[in-house]
């Protein structure tokens, strides 16, 4: 459904040598599928993300929705909201709104040209989702809530009008367990939808466990692409160094990979409990 | 050495038809301290290391630092805020570091002795000359944590400062604030969403609507599950496994404070990076 085809992006066209933040990158992402893409502070996510959703036109390659070019125009796509949406990293990056109520509604009304009473039930069943309080929060200013609900009104607006295509950058910032395991939950829900879905994120445990794909940037180059699997059960140092892996997973991975555990890489307490102590069993027999 | 000392505060925002947000709050951070600053959204701990900061004033009860009111900005202590782009104020990284020592009136050697120090403790010393809008967030975030450091303040409030950091880099900043406090008797209080992140502090306080719920060791908080799930926090996997570990008696009841440790323990130590 959307593609970025061999990306390559520098900041500073003119520096010599060219300092390249993203190099040679292939991303893609089908109907119904989530591409996760991780790796350390720095190595380009942020800029990929906001090339595959038309923010920021790539100084080589191309990105396709569908069969249309996203930077062969002058113009961006219209109404952009129901195909490629983006989510910040900063939430108030987003707002230009004076209430909550306005920022919510204005996709909506504005980009999809619905009346008073479809936007007040769409947005009451998002918002519900997710727990953010509407009827508190609605006259006041999105720059006044706290970095959570900023969070929240940022993902309600953008998830009230189900695009095609959503791309999260880092959505569990500034929020607590419960609400990042809600996120996560209310995510999965979409891809059943055939929606399509890039997020980008440092911490991986929500989101591995129902990613299609992984791809790992490492200094602007794409260092692993392949499913969840593949990568916890990886031996190559250049990803294991790029990603953080849960601290359960990363204890059971490398259990697997010293040939001290011959179960599945797992985030589970119980299991993993299990495989410590075959392992001390094994390192006393041995 | 900073000690801070809430006394009795209430604070609200808007007029007073609002409820306060704070009322007749009373909360001592000891000099050397590590806290640990937990609860929902929204239940105040942002405003509450403001307060501490002096950039909101209660409208009753009195603030406290090393003993004397504060009356204007809290000097001794260097704020880091949640969201690192509303506190760079140079376009380039290795400047924004020195900004507030300029300011403070160093000379330009100290100034740049300093930074590079700082920069290379955060472990972005490399990226010195480039332009701070380039950074990612996790990246700025550092910078901004080195901009304090640099500044050598006894007390650092810290909103939330590796929100954005990826997993490495959030483990070596973790130590790098327990070495300052230990090496420095620098007093920190941080908020965070995670609870990983106050598995070393000295003092967990868990707010809830402006009310202190608990306050003692992470040991003890982790042990109220009741409470850890009422505020929509989970208990860090790790721990559950390190109490799991113990009664089993399995690591000779050593306690279990990371991954690398428990790998360690087992033979299966791995270098990872070498930053």
């Amino acid at each position: 459904m959307l593609k970025a085809m061999d990306i390559s992006h520098t900041f500073d066209p003119r520096s010599a040598p060219l300092r390249w933040a993203l190099r040679c990158v292939t991303v893609a992402v089908e109907a119904g599928a989530a591409v996760l893409i991780t790796g350390s502070s720095g190595s380009g996510k942020t800029t990929l993300a906001r090339i595959m959703a038309g923010l920021e036109r790539p100084t080589q390659g191309v990105v396709r929705l569908r069969s249309e070019d996203l930077y062969s125009r002058k113009q961006r796509p219209s109404p952009p909201s129901a195909h490629v949406a983006m989510a910040f990293q900063y939430p108030e990056r987003q707002f230009f709104a004076d209430t909550v109520w306005d920022e919510l509604s204005w996709g909506l009304r504005a980009g999809m040209g619905w009346d008073e009473e479809p936007i007040r039930a769409r947005l009451a069943k998002v918002a519900e989702e997710l727990e953010l309080p509407l009827e508190a929060v609605a006259r006041r200013s999105p720059r006044q809530l706290s970095s959570g609900q900023q969070r929240k009104v940022a993902l309600v607006s953008l998830l009230a009008l189900e695009p095609q295509v959503l791309i999260l950058d880092e959505p569990l910032t500034g929020l607590n367990a419960k609400e990042r395991r809600r996120l996560a939950t209310l995510l999965r829900r979409r891809l059943r939808q055939d929606r399509a879905m890039v997020v980008i994120a440092h911490e991986l445990e929500l989101f591995l466990p129902w990613a299609t794909t992984v791809a790992v940037l490492a200094g602007g180059r794409l260092a692993f692409r392949g499913s969840p699997q593949d990568l916890v059960t990886t031996a190559d140092p250049a990803v294991l160094a790029a990603v953080s892996l849960p601290p359960l997973m990363e204890i059971s991975s490398s259990l697997k990979r010293h040939a001290l555990s011959e179960g599945p890489v797992s985030n589970d307490v119980a299991v993993v409990l299990d495989q410590v102590r075959r392992a001390v069993e094994e390192r006393g027999s041995r | 050495m900073v000690k801070i000392e809430l006394d009795s505060i209430t604070f609200r925002y808007g007029d007073r038809r609002r409820a306060p947000l704070f009322a007749e709050l009373s909360l001592t951070i000891a000099a050397g301290e590590w806290v640990g600053l937990v609860g929902p959204s929204g239940a105040g701990k942002t405003t509450l290391l403001k307060v501490m900061k002096g950039l909101l004033r209660p409208e009753a009860g009195e603030v406290r630092v090393n003993g004397a009111p504060l009356h204007e900005l809290n000097s001794l202590a260097a704020f880091v805020f949640a969201n690192p782009e509303n506190q760079i104020v140079s376009p380039v990284v290795g400047e924004d570091v020195g900004f507030a020592l300029e300011q403070a009136g160093l000379d330009l050697d100290t100034i740049r002795r300093r930074a590079e120090q700082a920069l290379r403790r955060v472990g972005l010393w490399e990226r010195a000359r480039d332009l701070s809008h380039n950074l990612s967030g996790g990246e700025q975030q550092r910078l901004i944590l080195a901009g304090a450091l640099a500044l050598r303040a006894r007390c650092l409030l810290l909103d939330d400062p590796l929100s954005m950091v990826d997993g490495h880099a959030r483990r070596d900043l973790l130590a790098l604030l327990a070495e300052i406090r230990e090496e420095e008797g620098c007093s920190l209080v941080q908020t965070t969403h995670l609870l990983d992140e106050v598995v070393n502090v000295s003092r967990v306080v868990a707010l809830e609507r402006g009310r202190v719920v608990f306050d003692g060791p992470p040991a003890t908080f982790f042990r109220e599950a009741s409470l850890i799930d009422a505020l929509g926090l989970e208990v860090p996997p790790l721990v559950r496994l390190g109490e799991e570990l113990k009664r089993a008696n399995l690591m000779a009841g050593r306690e279990i404070m990371s991954s690398r440790q428990l790998l360690g323990l087992l033979g299966v130590a791995e270098g990872r990076r070498a930053d």
